[in-house]
């Protein structure tokens, strides 16, 4: 009788799966893609619902019922993988199991939790890399909350341990450059991400990275020297590589107050922007500020600029401003909340 | 002219609009009193001049066919019209998406006007 009725359950499950899989493929709209993602959630597939909102986010960037259902399955999903991974870790305390559950609870910012994970990890494994990645992951990731020093510093010093026990593990290399290059050690990060593209030429966090560090290594022989002073804001650099995710980016550009470069990072298609473009788009931004305050309507926030197949948007924050271009007509006006969200979770808000 | 750019203000809710040339010279006008006629127009066209000329720096064709300027009190959104542009002031919160139609409706007659 109980296995009637779960064969039944299961058909009428699948029946209804089937059912919202059809009507989204048919017209995969915000409303669809949801309640598919939500329906996949619900009858266990976590990842494959993460896929579709994924999908749908990208789809539709200025939907907020799409932004904010992709927050709450992927905080679930965390959650739901947590729950797995703890009763495992009681069984078969392995370090690959400590490890994962540690980065699941600082997915879910609960950092006692992924403490206590990281110093079992190291109990049970006091000479092992990997016990000394976990808790410089830890570290760094609790940092971004806290903004206490120390654990800047202690990310570093467990870092630096995990590098010196495994210097090839690229992972490891990456995290600490972009530690150091946060500490301002813009020369050492530079070593770092070098030796790291030696040994994965092709990595793109790698490049990345080493391009804003290269940008920032630059920075302190321009004229400006209060530029230069910003410039070793590396947060802003963060930011900008944040912008440069959004779907559809070309480049996007920094400036402080006095109109000095603080970073500059071209999107997926290089050739939109010449490196002398600089100026130009200084000049933009000094006819916003100087002259919408006479007019009347108050002070200089954003400009949205459009043309045939791209965007543009100049956004001011309180001591610099981002210059972004974009190939996708749907942001609209949704992309300056995109861009004051980014801002917001870091830490120049 | 400016019964279009009336009608519009009222259907839209918006403060103020304005028709200039790509050159800056105003066509009409019809704005809130503390919105100079003068003031706007020249910043209108020094903004659309730089702009146009950084853009035509950055690889693109340095066609502009919509802008929008957010300020602290208020938004500014230029809308091309091809020998001329349509600016709209509105209050800060606006959304323009919801004004579309009645600016869509309003371009399309000033460019009829123009025609004739």
């Amino acid at each position: 009788m109980i296995t009637l009725i779960f064969t039944f359950l299961r058909s009428l499950r699948r029946r209804r799966l089937q059912k919202n899989l059809a009507r989204y493929k048919a017209s995969p709209g915000p409303r669809e893609c949801v309640r598919l993602a939500w329906l996949l959630f619900k009858y266990g597939y976590g990842n494959q619902a993460i896929q579709v909102i994924s999908n749908a986010r990208r789809q539709h960037p200025k939907h907020g019922g799409i932004k904010r259902n992709y927050r709450q399955l992927k905080t679930l999903q965390v959650s739901r993988s947590l729950k797995k991974v703890s009763p495992l870790i009681t069984k078969n305390a392995s370090l690959r199991m400590l490890s994962k559950a540690c980065d699941l609870a600082c997915a879910l910012e609960n950092y006692d939790q992924a403490a206590h994970y990281a110093a079992e990890a190291t109990r049970l494994h006091p000479d092992n890399w990997q016990s000394h990645f976990v808790l410089g992951k830890l570290y760094f990731h609790r940092f971004n909350s806290t903004r206490d020093d120390c654990d800047q510093e202690q990310a570093l010093i467990h870092l630096g341990e995990a590098y010196q026990l495994n210097p090839e593990n690229c992972e490891v290399l990456f995290l600490l450059a972009l530690t150091l290059a946060r500490l301002d050690e813009y020369e050492t990060a530079q070593e770092i991400l070098h030796y790291l593209l030696d040994l994965r030429p092709h990595d793109p966090k790698g490049i990345q990275l080493l391009d804003l560090i290269e940008v920032n290594l630059r920075q302190p022989t321009r004229s400006d020297p209060a530029g230069a002073a910003t410039a070793a804001n590396a947060e802003v650099n963060i930011v900008v590589e944040r912008i440069r995710e959004i779907e559809g980016n070309v480049g996007v550009f920094a400036f402080n107050e006095g109109g000095a470069l603080l970073g500059r990072s071209e999107g997926k298609n290089s050739t939109f922007i010449f490196p002398e473009s600089d100026d130009a788009i200084r000049s933009m931004l000094t006819t916003c500020h100087n002259d919408v305050s006479r007019i009347g309507i108050g002070e200089f926030r954003s400009c949205l600029i459009c043309g045939e197949g791209w965007q543009a948007i100049v956004r001011s924050f309180n001591d610099f401003e981002i210059v972004g271009f974009f190939e996708n007509y749907a942001h609209g006006e949704a992309l300056e909340q995109e861009i004051d969200e980014v801002v917001q979770e870091s830490a120049l808000a | 002219m400016r019964e279009i750019l009336q009608k519009l203000n009222q259907q839209a809710n918006i403060l103020g609009s304005m028709v200039i040339t790509p050159d800056g010279i105003m066509v009409a006008a019809v704005l809130q009193p503390e919105l100079e006629e003068d003031k706007v127009a020249a910043f209108t066209s020094s903004l659309l001049i730089t702009l146009k000329r950084g853009l035509s720096q950055l690889k693109t064709d340095g066609t502009l066919s919509f802008c929008t300027l957010n300020a602290s009190e208020g938004k500014l959104v230029f809308f091309d019209m091809n020998n001329s542009f349509l600016v709209v002031v509105t209050q800060p919160n606006t959304q323009i998406a919801s004004r579309i139609v009645a600016i869509e409706q309003a371009i399309d007659e000033i460019q009829k006007r123009q025609v004739a």
